[in-house]
């Protein structure tokens, strides 16, 4: 299987692709709402250690998995 | 998505500068690395104000991705390959020790109270770096005063879709002058394995200046060394415009104003040649040290037209450059700015 079939990969790459569009579904909620339902959005979708360097750390060290770490800011 | 551990970050406040060093105007920048703390490469490029995502495609990050993980197969043994990907030693080791910041945030988000003011923004390391030179009243340096280089400062324009493949050589540029090509890959840079456009900036925000790159290129079947000579000035002909942290710059050298190249009919209407200065006044800043220009007596339509009296043809960039780099905040500046046909002249205060 090529790595670009892969589903896997994919749904990391469909996730990635909502953070990315969250700041147009958004766009008319307040900025303190947005700031509060990222982090419950992220959370739902899984998959993602939200704002804890040190745990993802932790959480590579244990599995061996290589880290993504990704800075997006909340528009 | 179980080969990476994923984490997503939303904050500058105590941010490790000691790992994280990259392009800090940016909305979205992604890293690869291994729980060492060793990286395997950066994602997450720009050069547009208003089109955040231009450099980047989910095509060309999924490449990245797996270029990573196929580093990390191989990691430990390539190690000593990954050495020159590491960050460097930064001048702080978190934002908050900059003076400009210092006892203005708290390490965490007040998520019970105030969470937006609480939350520090990339973009205001880039403008804590920079206060730091000005406020202490020296020259920004160039690879802080024009930071994290597009491929375009040297002459390539990179295919976002791709991990480092080259859609189009400048003519005449320094990457024509190197044998660089269309379709070109970049394997290496410097020794380091590429898999980002991002990751050819990290190479280029650390060259010297002047400096010469090693460069590892497949061409269809072939693998060829080029090397890259860059010039004294090379990062002076990168646009700093779009970003964010310019509208600081704005206030240290332009009191606030925003500034815009005429167009070939303005030039012919104005009666000014190709080859000399011509900035439209865009934007007055209205408050604070924002609008030291206008109380200074500037005004929108106003095209700047010499600058203690030097006329040659200068974009918004670089005479941002020339004057933060040579002027001291508190030096007012001689401007001739042509109005309604009429030559006026001003004085612009440095900040």
């Amino acid at each position: 299987m090529r790595n670009g079939d892969d589903p896997a990969m994919n749904r990391v790459l469909v996730v990635l692709a909502g953070l990315l569009s969250l700041t147009c579904l958004k766009a008319a909620e307040d900025r303190r709402e947005r700031v509060l339902n990222d982090r419950k959005e992220v959370e739902n979708i899984g998959h993602w250690i939200y704002n804890d360097l040190a745990q993802g750390f932790t959480e590579a060290a244990r599995t061996r998995k290589p880290m993504l770490v990704v800075f997006r800011c909340i528009p | 998505m179980d080969r990476f551990v994923c984490v997503r970050l939303v904050q500058a406040n105590a941010m490790d500068l000691t790992l994280f060093q990259f392009d800090y105007d940016l909305t979205f920048a992604a890293f690869f690395l291994n729980a060492d703390r060793t990286l395997y490469g950066r994602y997450g490029s720009r050069s547009d104000r208003k089109d955040a995502t231009r450099d980047m495609s989910l095509e060309g990050f999924r490449k990245a991705m797996e270029a990573a993980l196929e580093m990390h197969k191989k990691y430990p043994a390539n190690k000593e390959l990954l050495a020159g990907k590491q960050p460097r030693a930064p001048r702080f080791k978190s934002p908050e020790e900059y003076p400009s910041l210092r006892g203005k945030y708290k390490p965490n988000l007040d998520y019970d109270g105030k969470v937006v003011q609480s939350c520090m923004h990339c973009h205001q390391v880039r403008d804590a770096e920079r206060r730091f030179f000005r406020d202490d009243r020296k020259p920004i340096p160039d690879d802080v005063f024009y930071p994290w280089p597009m491929p375009q400062a040297v002459g390539l324009a990179l295919d976002p879709k791709e991990k480092a493949k080259i859609k189009e050589v400048t003519a005449g540029s320094t990457a024509e002058k190197a044998g660089f090509k269309r379709g070109d890959e970049i394997v290496t840079l410097e020794g380091q394995p590429i898999l980002s456009i991002a990751d050819v900036q990290w190479v280029l925000q650390n060259a010297d200046e002047p400096a010469t790159l090693k460069a590892e290129i497949r061409r269809g079947r072939r693998n060829l060394s080029l090397t890259l000579a860059l010039d004294k000035d090379w990062r002076r002909h990168t646009d700093i415009t779009w970003r964010t942290t310019t509208w600081d710059l704005r206030r240290m050298g332009l009191g606030g104003l925003v500034l815009e190249d005429s167009t070939a009919d303005e030039r012919r209407n104005a009666k000014v040649p190709d080859t000399e200065l011509a900035l439209r006044v865009k934007y007055v800043g209205e408050y604070g040290e924002h609008a030291v220009a206008k109380r200074a007596g500037f005004k929108v339509e106003d095209v700047i037209v010499s600058v203690e009296g030097q006329t040659l043809r200068r974009t918004e960039s670089e005479l941002l450059g020339y004057l933060i780099q040579n002027k001291l905040p508190g030096e007012r500046v001689a401007v001739t700015v042509l109005r309604s046909g009429e030559r006026v002249n001003l004085e612009l205060p440095m900040q």
